[in-house]
């Protein structure tokens, strides 16, 4: 009996993700009626606006020194200038467009090869998921920046560098997550209904195991989003990131360290720094709440 | 004529629920006498798990309970919650489906037998230790000295809930509440764990209310039984006469559905009852069990049927025999004079 | 070997009861799994060696060696640059094993001496950030599930959100500005104020070598020098802890033998302290290896703003300098002890669920 003569297998269901997401952002969702993930969700939309807009709403140019150095918050300079005389709230806007679009490429990255490894792990199983596994536990063995430090340094500091670096730190927690989710589902009949109904391995993998891991996924990328920007802030901290005089909000707070009386040279990118983490973890978990909810993925 | 030890009236429960509160039972009437063993039936969702968690107080946040719960004369809903918890255990306890889930698994059996012991009784720990020793040995638990040192885990499932059974009872309670106790053992380890609850109730005339989705395991432990559906009773009475001549469409229809070979070796095919089990909370109005029930009529839906003792078919039929059906014991003036 | 022909004869090989002691194979385990794990850290850090650009011997050298051409033929002898690559990892994997982990480009000494000499200062604020984390982490993370959904665990959320956003570089700042510039009741940043000298060396943490000297009054000031740098690492540490816990002692709550303990008619707590916390006693001991990590990281970010010269510090003054040798050494170094304080761990994990201990 050929596959031909059965019928044409449809997905045995909707994605749990995308089911909960639809209810959850109906008018009237329950993710709308939360507070204060109202306000992640708006913080986090200014900030990619600022990302986007950084060239047009600053009032000055980011790299332009001036012989104003070190001037308190004022009506001029509402977050005062650095020790080149540069407006520091310039500065910080055009950190967005930093910060924002680099973690954006680590995640994807770190996403797609994590993911993706993770997957045939889980799928295939056998000596690819002990490899994989025994990768990720000797990536775990290094604390997260400790290891970031080690391979940007090794490679010499730079934004691509730091990049690549923090993609090679990051993808195991993909591995680890999306392995889970695809072990999980495996473990779930309507896979094993497929089968025998004659869907193909590869079918299969793509009409029921990948679209059910994409709400661990999602979860786990927002997460990492704000890890990425603080990972991103640490190592150009460390100067081994964006070379100056690149404003990444992590360099910026270093140089605050020179004097830490003029407290704006740090506060106002440190607070950049806060509120936009803050958004992804907020985001992160409620998204966690509604798509995963006895998860025990990342932090 | 001696009051019963237990009696529930018109309790109901609701629980928190996303769009508002959600019934779970409603107008439940119960009793049980000093000694006997009480059967509680019915699927998941009826609400027999529920009123057992009811009269321990055990219900989740955000629970109302209306109604009355008597013991020995006392409201136990209306105790403040010092008393209620000194009720809990010393006179009521409690034993769960899943012995691997309900005995700790990182304290001794000891600890587990003698931590409430010593509370409820006021004992010393020697005196605890061995009276321990003195539950482990009436559960027939062998080696009972180095079992209170042991751990759960290193018993097999039957005799789990045997250590389960031993510290419910530790604090010498008059009730026992088993929730379904002998679902998650092996088929040849429930006879013994039910030849227990028998010798128990018989010995120590403890009262035990022991609610179970088997109604063959019923037949020959309870007395009585309560059969539950959608957080109502649907019918009670001796478990005898529920098997032999049971009135409730319901009953009736559980009975059919357990596969039987009869005596002559003739296998009886099961009939499944049509639809799914409905909890209280999206049960319709009037009788629950209508939607699927074969004898259906009209006054069947707009409101839900009292609980009335059924009518007399020749001597046999037991005054303590009711239903909620208003086909098969509609209620009349007389029966709701009775019941009253 | 014939086998004995005597009862009384001791058996060729002593059988092992019943597949020998469960905790004695949990650990031995683990044990296998930690040295697998430091020898691929060894490959990784060669890896990581190899990857750094340009001409090795420049990279690693100091300025002053470089001109010596004896010093730079002793390099390239040492970590064999000329042989094939699998020869050079094992001469590398060698001079590891014998403690040798690069020399300093800035200072010139081995990494390890320097590690070595950097440690005790990390330790003075490590050890009681880590004990401060884990109480508050345990206090929150109960009040937060047993109140779970009300306001004290909203509260405790976002409080532990907040700590989890927050550069640590950045409290540390902070931290000093409030502290010492406008409150003046912290110290600005060192070990000790600069009229004391550094305590005779017997431990390197400078409190207890004060004590011992006999100087209380040093001690005091060291231990207010401590202050700050303690309650930031502490700070970053609570918050990831307490959403670790808290998640833990929900999954404990949720079991049937927390139910079963309430219908004992047992008090809240009693349940709470014997029975709740003591189940979720393991994940928290966990929790502890992942807070520890998170701990070392903290310090290199923080200890510089500081100037609290341990190992953090030395991780960042050799990131900035590009000290490759000692960046890579304190990377090993710290990836070891992080292994380590994993493996211990787990022997405590071992002890302390009996499911594990016994049969």
């Amino acid at each position: 009996m050929t596959s031909s003569t059965l019928p044409k297998t449809r997905t045995p269901r909707t994605p749990r993700t995308l089911r909960t997401l639809r209810r959850a952002t109906r008018s009237g969702g329950t993710l709308r009626r939360q507070p204060v993930v109202v306000a992640a969700i708006v913080v986090a939309a200014a900030w990619i606006v600022v990302a986007i807009a950084a060239p047009v709403i600053s009032p000055y140019d980011p790299l332009e020194q001036t012989a104003n150095l070190y001037s308190a918050p004022s009506a001029a300079h509402p977050f005062g200038t650095d020790e080149l005389g540069r407006d520091v709230l310039s500065r910080v806007l055009h950190g967005a467009r930093l910060s924002i679009p680099l973690a954006l490429a680590i995640v994807t990255c770190a996403l797609l090869l994590g993911g993706l490894l993770g997957l045939v792990a889980g799928y295939v199983g056998k000596t690819v998921d002990a490899v994989v596994m025994r990768v990720t536990d000797l990536v775990f063995a290094f604390p997260q920046i400790i290891l970031a430090m080690a391979v940007a340094a090794a490679f010499g500091p730079s934004t691509a560098n730091a990049v690549l670096a923090l993609v090679i730190v990051s993808w195991p927690v993909y591995a680890r997550v999306i392995r889970g989710a695809v072990l999980t589902i495996r473990s779930e009949d309507y896979l094993n209904v497929s089968r025998m109904l004659g869907v193909g391995p590869f079918t299969a993998l793509r009409r029921d195991v990948v679209p059910n891991s994409f709400g661990p996924a999602i979860v786990l990328a927002t997460l990492e989003f704000g890890n990425a920007i603080l990972l991103l802030a640490a190592l150009s901290f460390l100067g081994l990131g964006p070379r100056p005089p690149s404003p990444e909000w992590g360099a910026m707070i270093a140089s605050g360290t020179n004097d830490i009386t003029r407290w704006w040279v740090s506060l106002f990118p440190g607070l950049a720094i806060l509120t936009a983490v803050l958004a992804c973890n907020i985001l992160g978990d409620a998204l966690r709440d509604k798509l995963d909810p006895h998860s025990t993925t990342g932090r | 004529m001696t009051e019963p030890l237990l009696r529930l009236e018109n309790l109901a429960v609701d629980l928190p629920g996303p769009a508002g509160p959600v019934d779970v039972l409603t107008d439940v009437t119960l009793c049980a006498d000093a000694g006997e063993i009480v059967g509680i039936a019915g699927e998941s969702g009826s609400g027999k798990s529920m009123t057992g968690r009811a009269l321990l107080g055990l219900l989740p946040d955000g629970a109302r309970v209306r109604g009355r719960a008597e013991f020995d004369g006392r409201d136990l809903l209306a105790l403040p919650a010092r008393q209620r918890r000194g009720v809990r255990g010393g006179d009521i306890a409690m034993v769960f489906q899943d012995p691997t889930a309900s005995l700790h698994p990182m304290l001794t059996v000891g600890t587990q037998l003698t931590e409430h012991m010593r509370r409820h009784l006021g004992l010393s720990k020697k005196a605890a230790h061995t009276r321990a020793a003195e539950l482990l040995e009436e559960v027939r638990l062998p080696d009972p000295t180095a079992a209170l040192r042991a751990f759960p885990h290193q018993f097999s499932g039957g005799m789990r809930q045997r250590i389960a059974i031993a510290a419910a009872l530790a604090a010498e309670p008059r009730v026992l509440v088993a929730d379904e106790p002998t679902t998650a053992l092996d088929v040849t380890v429930q006879a013994g764990i039910l030849h227990l609850f028998d010798r128990l109730a018989r010995e120590r005339g403890l009262t035990v209310l022991f609610i179970t989705h088997d109604l063959g395991v019923l037949a020959a432990l309870a007395r009585r039984t309560y059969v539950f559906y959608a957080g109502r009773v649907a019918e009670t009475g001796p478990t005898a006469d529920l098997l032999r001549d049971s009135r409730h469409p319901y009953t009736t229809a559980l009975l059919s559905a357990r596969p039987e070979v009869t005596e002559d070796g003739r296998t009886v095919d099961l009939v499944p009852i049509p639809g799914i089990p409905v909890n209280a909370a999206s049960a319709p109005t009037g009788c629950p069990f209508a939607p699927r029930c074969p004898d259906r009529v009209d006054a069947c839906t707009p409101v839900a049927p009292l609980l009335v003792p059924v009518p007399a078919r020749g001597s046999a039929t037991d005054p303590r025999h009711l239903a909620a059906c208003v086909v098969h014991a509609p209620a009349t003036r007389s029966t709701v004079e009775v019941t009253r | 070997m014939t086998a004995p022909t005597t009862t009384q004869a001791r058996p060729a090989v002593r059988r092992p009861r019943s597949g020998g002691n469960p905790l004695l194979r949990f650990l031995t385990r683990r044990l296998a799994t930690t040295i697998g794990l430091l020898w691929g850290t060894t490959v990784v850090g060669f890896l990581l060696v190899q990857a750094v650009p340009g001409d090795p011997v420049a990279a690693n050298l100091s300025d002053a060696a470089l001109g010596n051409p004896e010093a730079v033929a002793a390099f390239e002898r040492k970590w064999g640059y000329d042989q094939p690559l699998p020869v050079q990892y094992l001469t590398y994997l060698g001079n590891l094993v014998q403690g040798d982990l690069g020399t300093s480009q800035r200072s010139g000494r081995p990494v390890l001496q320097d590690l070595l000499d950097y440690v005790p200062a990390t330790l003075e604020i490590a050890l009681p950030a880590i004990v401060v984390s884990v109480v508050v982490a345990v206090l929150l993370g109960l009040l937060s599930a047993v109140k779970h959904g009300r306001a004290p665990d909203q509260a405790v959320r976002v409080v532990s959100l907040l700590g989890l956003s927050t550069p640590p570089f950045w409290l540390s700042l902070l931290a000093l500005y409030v502290f010492f510039y406008v409150l003046g009741v912290s110290p600005n940043g060192g070990r000790l104020s600069p009229q004391f000298a550094a305590p005779e060396h017997v431990t390197g943490v400078f409190t207890i070598d004060a004590l011992l000297e006999g100087n209380p009054l040093k001690a005091w000031d060291a231990a207010q020098h401590a202050v700050l740098p303690v309650l930031v690492l502490s700070l970053v540490t609570i918050a990831t802890l307490t959403r670790f816990v808290r998640s833990a002692l929900l999954e404990v709550l949720r079991r049937d033998y927390i139910t079963a303990a309430h219908a004992k008619g047992l008090p809240q707590r009693t349940v709470l302290v014997r029975h709740l916390l003591r189940a979720a006693l393991v994940p928290i001991i966990t929790m502890t290896g992942l807070a520890f990590a998170s701990l070392l990281s903290g310090t290199v970010l923080v200890e510089s703003v500081f100037g609290w010269p341990g190992l953090g510090q030395y991780a960042y003054q050799s990131a900035t300098a590009l000290d490759r040798p000692a960046i890579l050494g304190a990377t090993m170094f710290i990836a070891a002890v992080y292994l380590t304080v994993n493996l211990v761990v787990d022997l405590l994990y071992g002890l302390a669920d009996p499911r594990v201990r016994l049969s």
